[in-house]
């Protein structure tokens, strides 16, 4: 008898555990892997976008630069190009009809930004849910969100130079501007904004995380990856300044130098120490001292670095005392077909060759603050500001700092050293779109491929990229126009 | 104490009054005690605690060995007289009370009496008779046949009428087969006297009437009457062995349930025990292979990524079957089974089959069940020993380019100044010897005529004749397996002991296995049943672990010189790796031999299973079932690199600290071995409970079961790297190494040299840990009515804890619906041609899913920091998508069963479609939104297919001639994919894996360039683009084709695949031989690249002297001419173009197994009841193939097929 109780008890006793172990709410909850989490606490957002290498797309690389390839400050010996895909030729040779006809999936000059705006989204929506409950989250938090919104900014910022029209006062209302991506939700259909929705969404962002990032000097290698309050209102001087808004690029450009100026002298060998084998003039990122923000530009074959020939009219401006001309500038090798004294860019501002630094400096602060003065009448300090960066670029004792009471004349210098300091920086299209809307300063860009010429005259429809096309086929939004 | 025959143990002294009782309760509820059978229960029932206590009572004065008894009585109850027996005797009396309630009172008077006489006196008429066994006493009814007769019983004949009429017999039981009969039970007909034979079928009865009447009955014989006849010796009595249906009938296991396989719906196969048999493999799957209806195996792939269950049934979710071993999922390797431990393999094929395992059953299950002791048998012994030899790999198989060829085409572009590169790199990459003594040459080290020299000595050589010898050897591969079974009454054991030892092709890479598997079964009451397992297998591979990949070799490289000293194969600049040891460099050279001896990667997996279950039977009918089973796995590996293995030296070499002459002083990396060790866990719980229902009354029957499961498997893995190692003191560098800083990296030469690059050493660690969780309902039921119609009907519920799904699509149900009909049992239809015809139809959904896919964003942390920043950073690596589900197929299968009456001809023919409408697949998603793709229920696929399997018998003489016959075809369509694909490469995939959904085509299909001939004037390839000739080699258009510019070849897996078994059996001889088809499908072949021969001669192609050298040749010959530069493009339309598409279609002699089974005659007078010897032979290559190229279609990529194997093997039974 008491053996069928114990079998009783038994099977009782194994269908408890069997109920109790399974039964308990949420059993099915359980993480599946333990790397892979549900995003939950201010770290995990931090985390997303502190992400600044390794696979898939990071918010401190691979910023838009195929326009530089468009930029005209550079040609590619015949040699190089053969080797070249279609679509890169075509981007490289402002084609009216074919444009990127065989490139396939990866444009992505589009999908990278948008995909950080995705991932901005979802940190501003999930940041959203969290309630700092500390002085130290206090901060967290607002270094989380004043990120996301930064990055959203300046990827926003970073289409809109290549995929709707320059901001222009009198018709930004009326032109077509890119589409915003404000929130995560992907089956929220895109449509385009208008140029003047897109700048002000740009603008507002960026004043938003101004507010609310700190004030960290980026003299701390974290923060020149991580967007600060200073970062922001350069990058807002920078908007400011392609929208020829003169008095506010100003503001915010000396609101940015205020905080920080630090300038590097290329004179003083501690400030720009490097190992003797590696080709630099500037130092690496963590040592150079003029980073607010690291950014570098996508790399692509069509402007590696030691491919291409820097235009001889602009390598020529430089003076032989000018320390950028030794420094950013290597000979071609005759093997690359180009014609004798071409020389190609090698002078990264990141200190390392294979990449280009596009992300924010003070010498870009200088000039533009340079630039501001100059065409709102203030000559002379506009000439001290440039005179002050110029210095520290020429060969100690050589500089004879500008002095000119032309506005006209100064205006030309301070945007011809413009294009000498910041070079191959992903800033040039930006400047050409916006400086060819004054025919003081207008210019025809020229190429040759296999002899044939081809030629971008100011204000063409060209300065504005197709719209990738499957974009097009899934949202049936409007594609900018390639002839007038 | 002391054991009767009947297995009653005695008692005999005092203490053990309680024991007794035990005993006697015991022994009866077992039956073990014979009574008249009408009484036994109610025998152990009725008695009363009382009566056994004056039994025991008795025991007091029962020490006595007095067995004479002294009684003066008069009408006293008969017990009185029992008592008085027992308490004057020792002897046993055993009665109850029901049976004397009848007796009337007795009056005895004697004196000093034997105890028989007393008995005699005390039952005179009664209807009562006794019995004696040694000291028990047993009282029974007499029985009511003998009441009238004349009973043996009867005092009136004689005083002692017994002595007289009884005999003692023996005998023996056994079988057809001469077979002794064990645990038999042996009765006297009428009386309760009966014993059970022994383990040799033997039996001994005491007193037995001489007319008596035996009945000998057993589980497994129909039991059978003889008569004594007064013979004392009964010799070999022999039995029929009972055909139960258990035995006539496949039993098929569905994990959850065993049932017959005439009373399923559903699409089974059945591979039994003597089938797999007939194979000899180190693991289980291989021994599907050619006799399984719809298993579809594909050669060149591994693990259970080979097999295919009717075909594909999802695109981008898990696509291997579920693998279930003693009804749980088995998460561990598949190659820790020991294949000698399997008893039978069920396949479930269709949803009705499978739809019990509910979303895990989308590809099919494979149910294999091991072996058990069954009840009621005597011990068996088995032995089986098998030793495996495999042929050499044929490194020829590959037509390479000769030596001679590429020693030119180096020569070649060495005058081109292709290597002029390399040669001034100051990486210092390796360059080949020949293009070192170019080189030498060039710079006037030695003359033309030198170079020459040393050049043409090299072009004789060929690496494969130093493989062959040095690094290859004939594999081995020896099985020893000991295995114990059997069972008495209510328990039943399995115990078995494997090992299995491997020795791989390539020296130094072995493994083997050891298996403990123990099972238990016992039955403490009639109702239940409990069941222990527990397996442990402990598995070692070895292999070398020089990581040194044999890509940077040429075909004429020597291993050993003349006195077989190891040679240095370059890895950088000869002159520099001669005479960096001037700045005090560790050796640099790889010496491939040698090296290759100083590095082993070792796995230990440990792998415990342990399974309790209990079944207990609530009502007749209706039982429960618990099991639950825990597995533990743990997989150590060490992988251990000596210090002095090239790896080291080169790793310490490359981060050297110089000082400021340039030499080496120091190295950033620590000095000595490296270890890494990684753990693997995994550690499994299932449980689950079943109530299972069976009833039948007239003319129907019911079989139900429901149940419950729950599943959790937990992995873990963490792994370190220990640098500085010494295996031999186990001590290493203690601080950790500096795996964040980035060093310059060398070679350079002296100090002056280039810096090449800058690095961080490697970084070895891992931690990770997944958790599966499954919570699960299901029932399952089938009605039968007639014996011929049956329905049945499935349903169940699934619920995971993946991401992949919310919440509210956390659980999906699933579910299957069948009807059969036995269309031979119907009385119209007579059974002239059929003994067996079945109709039978099933339809439901099988399920799926994709670990990868989520509804809810996540993230991943990187294994480090930011090495920019030092941060933390994570990944978003899953979109959300909130309308995820679980994949659904639906599947729908008809077939037929048959047997013809005279038995010489049975098969099935099946027919199934099967049907996705939201099977996992991408769709394309407007960029804008941050997202490409996304993963999701966008796609569809259907599929069809056909299981013919008909076995027929030849001849059925003396000589046996039987065929098995296996047909099966599959064809999927993929019929909705949103994604469309341009670019050539999509398309011309020729990888087993990733096949490319194209709406409309099979999932995995081939696509090329339309060939238009070589160009006459030039060799160059041309290829058709929309009917015109298209030529362009000038840049790489390739990439704009599109689906339309292709041609599709067909299917590059086979539809059609199946087998022919035929079977010879004279005497003891048997050989059988399968012969295995694959038919329909293309593959394409290689041929020669000159980018990859550029990159690597390995990948240079013979074909390379079949090229077009001058106009005229492209009439005879399809290989594009070499052209300096080197053109990709030209390349890329040669090797995509339907001019290398050849027919996949062969068949192959997969195996021959010959086997001797030793007379029983023979073996009579040794212990050994059975034995076989066999010899096998596997991979026998083809017979028959379409393509006209030597490929064998089943490796068209690999180095060489699978090479020819010869078995050896004993099999014995005691």
């Amino acid at each position: 008898m008491s053996m069928i109780r114990s079998i009783h008890y038994l099977i009782i006793f194994f269908a408890l555990i069997l109920i109790i172990s399974s039964c308990k709410k949420n059993w099915l909850d359980a993480k599946p892997n333990i790397s892979l989490q549900i995003p939950t606490t201010i770290a995990d957002y931090m985390a997303i976008l502190d992400k600044t290498e390794g696979n898939g797309v990071s918010f401190n690389n691979n910023q838009n630069g195929w326009h530089e390839a468009a930029a005209g400050d550079f040609w590619l010996p015949q040699k190089y190009l053969d080797a070249r895909e279609n679509w890169e030729i075509e981007i490289y040779t402002w084609q009216k009809d074919k444009f990127y006809s065989d490139l396939t999936g990866n444009f992505s000059n589009w999908t990278y930004p948008y995909e950080r705006i995705f991932y901005c989204n979802i940190v501003l929506e999930g940041i959203e849910k969290i309630r700092p409950s500390s002085s130290g989250d206090e901060l967290d938090w607002n270094q989380v969100k004043g990120a996301a919104l930064f990055f959203r900014a300046y990827n926003h910022y970073d289409i809109a130079q290549m995929f709707c029209k320059p901001y222009d006062k009198s018709n930004a209302t009326k032109e077509l501007g890119i589409p915003l991506r404000l929130e995560a939700d992907f089956n929220i259909p895109s449509h385009r904004s208008t140029v003047e929705e897109t700048y002000q969404q740009i603008i507002t962002d960026l004043k938003k995380a101004a507010e609310v990032l700190p004030i960290a000097t980026p003299i701390n290698n974290i923060y020149k990856y991580r967007p600060t309050k200073v970062a922001a209102n350069a990058m807002l001087a920078r908007v400011f300044l392609s929208m020829e808004d003169y008095e506010n690029a100003l503001f915010y450009s000396e609101k940015a130098l205020q905080q920080y100026d630090y300038l590097i002298d290329l004179n003083n060998p501690d400030e720009v120490k490097q190992d003797d084998q590696v080709y630099s003039t500037f130092p690496q990122i963590q040592d150079n001292k003029e980073i607010l923000f690291v950014n570098t530009l996508l790399n692509s074959q069509i402007y590696t670095y030691n491919r291409i020939a820097i235009d001889s009219n602009l390598y020529n401006s430089y003076d032989d005392n000018d320390h950028r001309k030794l420094s950013f500038f290597r000979k071609l090798p005759s093997s690359s077909g180009a014609p004798e004294n071409s020389y190609y860019f090698r002078g990264t501002y990141a200190g390392q060759n294979s990449t280009k630094f596009s992300g924010l400096a003070t010498n870009e602060l200088y000039l533009i603050r340079a630039e501001c003065l100059a065409r709102l009448g203030d000559i002379d300090k506009a000439l001290e500001t440039l005179n002050a960066l110029l210095v520290k670029r020429w060969n100690t004792g050589t500089y004879v700092p500008y002095t000119d009471s032309n506005p006209e004349n100064v205006l030309r210098i301070i945007l011809t050293e413009r294009r000498k300091e910041l070079l191959l920086r992903g800033l040039r299209w930006s400047d050409l779109r916006r400086l060819n809307k004054d025919p003081r300063f207008a210019v025809t860009l020229e190429r040759y491929v296999n002899n044939e010429r081809h030629t971008l005259p100011p204000n063409d429809p060209r300065y504005v990229f197709p719209i990738p096309y499957n974009v097009i086929e899934l949202t049936g939004m409007e594609q900018n126009p390639r002839t007038p | 104490m002391a054991v009767d025959e009947f297995g009653v143990t005695i008692f005999t002294t005092v203490q053990s009054k309680f024991m007794l009782l035990k005993a006697i309760h015991q022994r009866l509820k077992e039956g073990l005690l014979c009574l008249p059978s009408n009484q036994t229960t109610k025998l152990f029932r009725t008695m009363k605690l009382t009566t056994l206590l004056i039994l025991v009572a008795c025991l007091q004065v029962s020490a006595s060995t007095n067995a004479q008894v002294t009684i003066s009585y008069t009408n006293v109850p008969i017990e009185k007289i029992f008592d008085a027996i027992a308490d004057q005797t020792d002897y046993l009396l055993f009665y109850t009370d029901k049976v004397i309630k009848d007796a009337k009172p007795v009056t005895i008077n004697v004196k000093n009496q034997p105890v028989e006489t007393i008995l005699q006196l005390a039952l005179k008429d009664q209807p009562l008779i006794y019995q004696i066994r040694d000291k028990n006493i047993f009282i029974i009814r007499k029985p009511q046949s003998e009441n009238n007769s004349k009973s043996s019983f009867n005092i009136d004949v004689s005083p002692y009428p017994v002595e007289d009429t009884t005999i003692d017999v023996r005998g023996r039981v056994i079988n057809d087969k001469n077979e002794p009969v064990a645990s038999a039970t042996v009765i006297v007909k009428g009386t309760g006297i009966g014993t059970h034979t022994d383990n040799e079928g033997k039996f001994y009865l005491k007193s037995v009437p001489a007319n008596a009447m035996l009945i000998i009955s057993a589980v497994s014989i129909e039991s059978k009457e003889i008569k004594v006849g007064g013979n004392r010796d009964l010799q070999n009595i022999s039995v029929k062995t009972k055909i139960s249906e258990e035995e006539v009938v496949t039993i098929v296991n569905t994990g959850y349930q065993k049932l017959p396989k005439e009373r399923a719906t559903g699409s089974f196969t059945f591979i039994s025990e003597e089938q797999l048999d007939q194979r000899v493999a180190p693991d289980i799957l291989s021994k599907l292979e050619g006799i399984t209806n719809g298993l579809v195996f594909n050669k060149a792939a591994q693990g259970s990524d080979r097999i295919r269950i009717r075909g594909e049934s999802t695109i981008f979710a898990n696509a291997d079957p579920l693998i279930i071993v003693d009804n749980f999922p088995y998460d561990g390797d598949i190659s820790n089974i020991n294949p000698n431990d399997v008893e039978s393999i069920t396949i479930l094929k269709d949803a009705a089959a499978a739809s019990i395992w509910g979303v895990q059953a989308g590809n099919g299950v494979i149910v294999i069940t091991t072996k058990r002791g069954k009840i009621n048998r005597p011990m068996k012994i088995e032995l089986n020993v098998a030793h495996t030899i495999s042929e050499k790999p044929n490194l020829f198989y590959r037509p390479n380019i000769s030596t001679s060829d590429y020693i030119d085409f180096e020569t070649f572009l060495f005058s081109k100044g292709y290597y002029d590169g390399r040669l001034s790199d100051p990486n210092l990459p390796a360059v080949s010897p020949v293009v070192e003594i170019l080189n030498k040459r060039r710079t006037g080290l030695i003359s033309a005529e030198d170079s020459m020299q040393q050049i043409d000595a090299l072009r004789n050589n060929d690496y494969r004749h130093d493989f062959l010898k040095y690094v290859y050897r004939r594999a081995s591969h020896q099985q020893y397996q000991l295995n114990l079974s059997g069972g008495s009454r209510n328990t039943a054991y399995y115990f078995s002991a494997g090992f299995d030892k491997n020795a791989l092709p390539i020296y130094g890479t072995q493994n083997n296995r050891i298996v403990i598997n123990t099972q238990a079964s016992y039955q403490p009451i009639k109702k239940a049943e409990l069941r222990l397992g527990l397996v442990y297998t402990e598995a070692n591979n070895e292999e070398d672990g020089t990581s040194t990949s044999i890509n940077n070799f040429y075909p004429y490289m020597k291993l050993v010189d003349e006195s077989e000293n190891a040679l240095s194969v370059p890895q950088y600049r000869e002159e520099f790796e001669d005479t960096i040891s001037k700045y005090n460099y560790l050796d640099w050279k790889f010496r491939p031999l040698k090296d290759w001896k100083t590095s082993v990667n070792n796995s230990r997996i440990f792998d415990t299973r342990l399974l309790l279950a209990i079944n207990y039977v609530i009502v007749k009918g209706l039982n429960v079932d618990i099991s639950y089973q825990y597995n533990r796995s743990n997989t150590r590996q060490h992988y251990l690199i000596k210090k002095e293995n090239y790896t080291i030296r080169n790793l310490m070499n490359r981060f050297a600290i110089l000082d400021v002459e340039g030499n080496y002083k120091g190295s950033h990396y620590p000095a000595g071995g490296r270890l890494t060790v990684t753990n693997s866990d995994l550690i499994g719980h299932y449980g689950r409970g079943i109530l299972n229902y069976n009833a039948s009354w007239n003319n129907h029957a019911l079989m139900a079961i429901a149940g419950f499961e729950v599943r959790e498997t937990r992995r873990n893995s963490n792994g370190s790297t220990f640098y500085g190692f010494n295996e031999e003191t186990g001590t290493f560098y203690s601080a950790s190494a500096d795996l964040y800083t980035s060093f310059p990296m060398y070679p350079r030469i002296g100090s002056t040299g280039t810096l090449a690059q800058q690095g961080a050493i490697s970084f070895q660690s891992v931690y990770g840990g997944t958790m599966d969780r499954f919570r699960s309902y299901f029932a399952n039921i089938a009605y039968r009515y007639l014996d011929r119609y049956i329905v049945s009907g499935s349903a169940r519920l699934d619920g995971s804890n993946y991401f992949g799904v919310k919440a509210n699509n956390r659980t999906v149900p699933l579910w299957s619906a069948g009807v059969k009909w036995e269309i031979s049992k119907e009385d119209f239809l007579s059974a002239k041609y059929f003994s067996q015809l079945v109709f039978r139809v099933t339809y439901g959904y099988n399920g799926n899913l994709d670990k990868n896919s989520t509804a809810v964003a996540t993230i991943q942390y990187n294994r480090v920091p930011s090495t920019l920043t030092g941060l933390p950073y994570a990944i978003v690596n899953n979109i959300p998508n909130p309308q995820l589900r679980w994949e659904k197929m639906s599947h729908f299968n008809v077939g037929i069963d048959f047997v013809t009456s005279n038995k010489r001809i049975s098969g099935s023919v099946e027919y199934y479609l099967k049907k996705g409408n939201d099977l996992i697949g991408d769709k394309p998603i407007d960029p804008t939104t941050g997202v490409n793709q996304l993963r999701g229920n966008f796609s569809g696929m259907k599929a069809h297919g056909a299981d013919i399997q008909i076995s027929t018998v030849n001849i059925d003489k003396n000589f046996r001639w039987s065929t098995s016959f296996l047909f099966n075809y599959t064809n999927e369509k993929v019929t909705r994919f949103d994604l469309t694909y341009t670019g050539s490469d999509k398309f011309t995939l020729t990888a087993h894996k990733g096949g490319l959904p194209v709406v409309g085509k099979p999932l995995y299909a081939l696509y090329s360039y339309r060939w238009a001939g070589l160009d006459p004037e030039t060799g160059d390839p041309r290829i058709y683009l929309s009917d015109t000739i298209f030529k362009n080699t000038t840049s790489a258009v390739s990439s704009q084709f599109k689906l339309e510019d292709h041609i599709f070849n067909g299917r590059y897996n086979p539809p059609i695949t199946g087998s022919v078994l035929n079977s010879l059996s004279w005497k003891n001889l048997t050989l059988a031989l399968n012969i295995v088809y694959k038919l329909n499908y293309v593959f394409r072949r290689t041929s020669i690249e000159y980018t990859a021969l550029r990159n690597d001669w390995k990948n240079g192609h013979g074909d390379y002297v079949l090229r077009w050298k001058k106009p005229g040749n492209e009439t005879i010959t399809n290989v594009p001419s070499f052209t300096y530069p080197i053109n990709a493009t030209r390349d890329t339309y040669y090797s995509n173009s339907d001019i290398l598409v050849e027919k996949g279609d062969h068949i192959r002699l997969q195996f021959i197994n010959v086997s001797y089974q030793f007379d029983e005659k023979v073996l009579k007078r040794s212990s050994i009841s059975s034995l076989q010897v066999y010899f096998y032979a596997n991979n026998l290559g083809l017979i028959w193939r379409r393509n006209d190229k030597e490929i064998d279609p089943d490796f068209p990529t690999r180095d060489y097929p699978t090479p020819t194997s010869y078995s050896f093997g004993i099999r014995c039974a005691l």
